[in-house]
């Protein structure tokens, strides 16, 4: 009699071999998450996707289950990555409509602001000491996390640390640019917005947008269009720099 | 019922959540698709877009992600017709309001890094402050100078 298991642990095993479980913890992760995020009255420092992942780190911890067993259940989530890059076509292209003949003063700034962000991260890093396995994540941080992820494919970085140094990154934009701003007397929209954009890609947009739509929609198109040159080249500065 | 001029994903977020209903009430005209069968037909243009740019990326162009292709191509695409198609404008929205979700797996694996990052912990974040700072002023500051050169106030 008593060699059979618990019914509760039948269920808890079942439970943990399927997809369902990985995928309940990540999508309320989320949803408490976007809550805290609103309550905060969308405070950078209260990020959805941070808070998301403490409490599935935790989670996953508490009950004891492998990375590997629960990016199992997770891949559905994550497949929809490259479904969401393509669709940031959509927003570029309506950003385009208000670029007014403005187009290659911000691809210029785009470019000085893309290799100051790949150069002093991994020159700072280096600097510092930081491990080696940690310099090349650092590498496509300030480019939108889905294609930074796919950037960090091609050179043999980690993508979860571009990840969570995209997200880092984007949170830091958020909080710090505008000091940055107003301490250069950068005061047109558009110039802001365009430069959080480039710097802290969607974190730093929703933070654009909070402040002004002209400054949110600039913010967007920096973010994408640092997005598709980050993609293109940055694999090329990789090979010849590492 | 249109679209506001400049929708994108975070205005959407910002509570900006009337525009789905809006496409909504666009997708009723006659003989037009039901909101779930314009769902579908969204879904199916960009993951087409997508296997075009992961085919691409396979057989020609190895070091660029094929997701990036497929968003290169899905903007030619765009700037060819002159509009965004409305049942794709529907799918894309609602998957880029809700892009965090979408990396929260990939971020999870930090789990396998604590140690490395917890022992450069210190470096890692002032690399970070610095290098988002720099990159918000350089952007800033060339962008201010370069538009100054081209209208003088």
């Amino acid at each position: 009699m008593n060699n059979t298991l618990p019914p509760i642990s039948d269920i808890w095993v079942y439970l943990s071999g399927s997809p369902l479980l990985a995928l309940v913890l990540t999508l309320s992760a989320y949803l408490l998450g976007l809550t805290l995020y609103e309550r905060s009255q969308r405070n950078p420092l209260a990020n959805p996707v941070l808070i998301a992942v403490v409490v599935v780190c935790m989670g996953i911890s508490v009950i004891d289950m492998p990375y590997a067993q629960y990016f199992e259940g997770a891949q559905f989530v994550h497949f929809l990555l490259g479904t969401a890059t393509v669709s940031l076509a959509i927003p570029i292209y309506k950003g385009f409509a208000s670029l007014k003949g403005r187009m290659g003063v911000l691809l210029l700034s785009l470019m000085a602001g893309g290799i100051t962000s790949v150069l002093t991260a991994v020159g700072m890093a280096r600097w510092l000491g930081v491990d080696e396995a940690l310099v090349r994540g650092l590498v496509a941080k300030s480019v939108t996390a889905p294609i930074a992820m796919g950037i960090a494919e091609r050179v043999q970085a980690s993508p979860t640390l571009t990840a969570i140094f995209a997200v880092s990154t984007g949170i830091l934009g958020a909080v710090l640019g505008r000091y940055v701003l107003d301490a250069l007397r950068v005061t047109a929209w558009w110039q802001r917005g365009f430069a959080l954009g480039v710097a802290a890609h969607g974190i730093g947009t929703s933070r654009a947008f909070s402040v002004n739509a002209e400054a949110g929609a600039y913010a967007s198109l920096g973010m994408g269009l640092h997005g598709i040159a980050g993609a293109m080249l940055i694999p090329y500065a990789v090979a010849w720099w590492f | 019922m249109r679209m506001p001029k400049m929708p994108s994903l975070l205005a959407v977020l910002q509570g900006a959540n009337c525009s789905l209903r809006s496409q909504l009430l666009t997708l009723r005209k006659p003989n037009s698709l039901s909101y779930t069968e314009a769902m579908i037909q969204g879904l199916v243009q960009l993951f087409l877009f997508q296997a075009l740019g992961e085919l691409l990326s396979k057989f020609a162009l190895p070091f660029i992600p094929g997701p990036v292709l497929g968003l290169v191509l899905l903007l030619a695409f765009l700037a060819l017709r002159g509009h965004v198609p409305a049942s794709m404008d529907l799918v894309g929205s609602s998957i880029l309001q809700h892009l965090g979700l979408l990396f929260i797996p990939a971020s999870v694996g930090v789990v396998l890094y604590l140690p490395v990052l917890q022992a450069n912990a210190w470096a890692i974040t002032a690399t970070l402050v610095l290098s988002v700072v720099a990159t918000v002023a350089v952007t800033a500051l060339v962008l201010k100078l370069l538009a100054q050169k081209d209208s003088p106030p």
